[in-house]
């Protein structure tokens, strides 16, 4: 059996082989796992090789079929996903995959549905495609992505295989950066630090270099938060819940300085994630507690669950920085 | 590819397969129709992944070759040409087809014909076939029962069961049930049982037309989709997956009242009553007497109407109600003179024939009458 192409993720990319060359894929899949780390591309190839006309090695990458997965119109597979990156995933897109998944097969044997970022799924749509999980229709196959199973109905998780992705070691994104983008060493090296593992967040820094930007414009941003007063704070946050940012990103960034500044407060060993900020994470390390530190990492975590859940914005970011506030 | 075909049997074909092509869809190359070369004929095929259409058009081929073009503007276009002979070259490199006709000259940006779904073919003998009469008839007396409601997938198709020498269809939404059978031309051994979407089923009595040569039918392996084969076309569908409901228990076993009265007089008694039915849930009510039989309707607002048929009664004396769209959808379908109603209590269903019939039976559910 030669690989799939995936980076890492070996034991679940051992697992799903075994399972599409005995032919027994599970009907309901959940892979879980941070942002970026690969679910999306083990979906894909999975849905590749069970549809995949080769006879072995599949996919094989070149059959009719391989192709039709790979420019996004096989006819017997399905992706849906929520609408926008602060979006929902309504029932209207279960239902679609309901009425796609009534109908047999068209060329293959085997008809999947892959949905994206389920974790954003209505109560309403988590809930219509409880009777679809129940009874598949024996060709279908459902692969839900999400961020972690806590955040999904228990109903849901219950009834689905789990495999969950782990980011992977960061020399591993390093060694890939160079090897497959020629991305030259320093810059890989750096890249895979500041994705801590999630090879699509690399990967894709690479290839939009305005997502770099993004994320180096957030940094920026929350260190300059960090050193100006209440009133300019308030005025800042108001541009940003109403400006079309990615707030749950911004916060995931967020943290990402947060675990900088705690590193340097217990003076751990490990590298720092912003290196090129350490002047000014040190400042900060500086004006406050390692106790305030990760209450606050506990209060971004707890902030990125309730913009799921649609709360008005600007307020939650107004809490979360006078809880920032009692750290000067 | 190069060929030419003339105008009429072009346009003809695309208005054909055209049917086929999706309005709304979420792949691009569904919007397009496949033309290629088969056989020494042009192929032209589209499919909306529900139902497929392949038809064959005479043409004089060149050079063998594929490509697939934007549906509705090519269809358009052709639609438009004077009736003469049309010429189709495709240049492989760029995926165009450049179209001459008369003075008329066009080219159309085509997507490769690989990306397009595999249409099924019908192999060689075809498993099963029933004459196109019977099939056009049947398909008129059974599609229109099948339910609307897409929440439930399985009402939403035609149940077809081959068995022996006979394929019955049947359909059902929960209010009224529709049962045909028709003859195989010649026996089948195994037992075959599908659910047909009804839409694809519409499409095909619509491709029958007047057709008379039988229609050939067959499954691909391993049954996920119907192949019917007429003269120059082949629609395929997919299946709905699920279990009907066994629709034989519906049927009532036993009437007491026994009603025949004149196919085309009912009929029109019934739309007449629609006019004042469809203020008021479209509501009907039939008062069975000694020889006769009276359908009325009645809204508070209107006013009321009513028709007094004669008619042959076995039986007490009933009053019934029936939503009127279902009687007129049900006697327009029959085509025997006269047709006989079976009934027993207000609240019990209600079995609709064709006199001399037995091909045929339709049982309605009756509405509540409300006093």
């Amino acid at each position: 059996m030669t690989g799939w192409p995936i980076l890492g993720h070996q034991l679940a990319v051992r697992q799903l082989q075994q399972a599409v060359s005995q032919d027994n894929v599970p009907h309901a899949l959940l892979i879980t796992g941070p942002e970026n780390v690969g679910k999306m591309t083990l979906a894909h190839t999975l849905a590749q090789a069970m549809l995949c006309t080769a006879d072995e090695d599949r996919p094989c990458g070149v059959c009719r079929a391989c192709r039709k997965v790979a420019a996004g119109h096989h006819p017997d597979l399905l992706v849906i996903s929520p609408e926008g990156p602060r979006g929902k995933l309504k029932i209207e897109a279960i239902r679609a995959a309901e009425q796609f998944l009534a109908l047999t097969p068209h060329e293959s044997r085997h008809k999947l549905v892959l949905v994206e970022h389920f974790e954003q799924a209505t109560i309403g749509a988590a809930n219509a495609l409880l009777k679809t999980l129940e009874e598949p229709p024996g060709y279908a196959h459902l692969v839900l992505l999400a961020g972690d199973s806590e955040s999904l109905l228990p109903t849901i998780v219950s009834r689905t295989n789990q495999i969950a992705l782990r980011p992977l070691p960061v020399p591993l994104v390093e060694q890939a950066l160079q090897s497959r983008r020629h991305v030259p060493a320093a810059e890989a090296e750096r890249l895979a630090r500041i994705s801590g593992g999630r090879i699509g967040w690399a990967v894709r820094a690479v290839d939009e270099p305005e997502h770099l930007q993004q994320m180096e414009a957030a940094i920026a941003q929350w260190l300059a938060l960090m050193s100006s007063d209440l009133p300019e704070q308030f005025a800042a946050l108001k541009t940003l819940s109403r400006s079309d940012t990615d707030l749950r990103q911004m916060l995931a960034y967020w943290l990402i300085g947060w675990r900088d500044v705690l590193l340097l407060k217990t003076q751990a060993e490990a590298p720092l994630t912003l290196q090129e900020h350490r002047p000014a994470l040190e400042q900060l390390a500086e004006r406050v507690t390692i106790r305030q530190i990760t209450a606050l990492i506990e209060r971004i975590g707890a902030a990125q669950a309730l913009l799921q859940r649609n709360v008005n914005a600007q307020l939650l970011l107004e809490t979360l920085l006078l809880a920032h506030q009692q750290t000067r | 590819m190069e060929l030419s075909c003339l105008q009429e049997n072009l346009s003809k074909g695309l208005s054909i397969v055209g049917r086929a092509v999706p309005s709304r869809t979420t792949m691009p190359i569904l919007r397009n129709v496949l033309l290629a070369t088969d056989h020494g004929q042009l192929k032209l095929a589209a499919t909306n992944l529900e139902l497929g259409i392949v038809h064959w058009v005479g043409a004089r081929v060149e050079t063998d070759g594929a490509v697939t073009i934007p549906a509705r503007n090519f269809i358009d276009l052709v639609n438009s040409l004077p009736a003469e002979q049309i010429a189709l070259v495709v240049d492989e490199e760029s995926q165009t087809l450049r179209l001459t006709c008369g003075s008329v000259k066009a080219s159309f940006r085509g997507i490769d014909a690989e990306e397009f779904p595999v249409i099924p073919e019908p192999q060689d003998g075809a498993e099963m076939a029933v004459e196109a009469g019977d099939l056009r008839q049947a398909l008129s007396q059974v599609t229109f029962a099948a339910s609307g409601d897409e929440s439930h997938k399985v009402l939403t198709g035609v149940l077809a069961e081959f068995e022996g020498q006979t394929l019955t269809l049947a359909s059902a939404d929960g209010f009224r049930l529709s049962v045909r059978e028709i003859p195989l031309l010649h026996p089948i051994p195994q037992p075959l049982s599908v659910i047909i979407p009804a839409r694809a089923m519409a499409e095909l009595a619509r491709i029958i037309g007047t057709q008379e040569e039988p229609v050939e039918i067959s499954t691909t392996q391993p049954h996920n989709q119907v192949l019917f084969k007429l003269q120059d076309t082949v629609l395929n569908t997919q299946l709905i997956d699920g279990k009907y409901p066994d629709y034989r228990r519906i049927i009532p076993q036993e009437h007491t009242i026994t009603v025949v009265v004149g196919r085309a007089e009912l009929l029109q008694a019934c739309k007449r009553a629609e006019i004042f039915a469809r203020d008021a849930t479209n509501i009907v009510k039939l008062a069975i007497g000694d020889g006769e039989l009276t359908v009325e309707a009645d809204s508070a607002e209107m006013g009321r109407g009513s028709t007094r048929l004669e008619a042959n009664v076995e039986g007490p004396e009933l009053e019934i109600a029936f939503n009127v769209r279902f009687l007129i959808d049900v006697l327009s379908a029959i085509n025997t003179p006269q047709v006989v109603l079976e009934l027993t209590t207000p609240t019990n269903p209600g079995v609709i024939k064709g006199v001399g019939d037995e091909s045929f039976l339709h049982v309605v559910m009756p509405m509540h009458l409300g006093r």
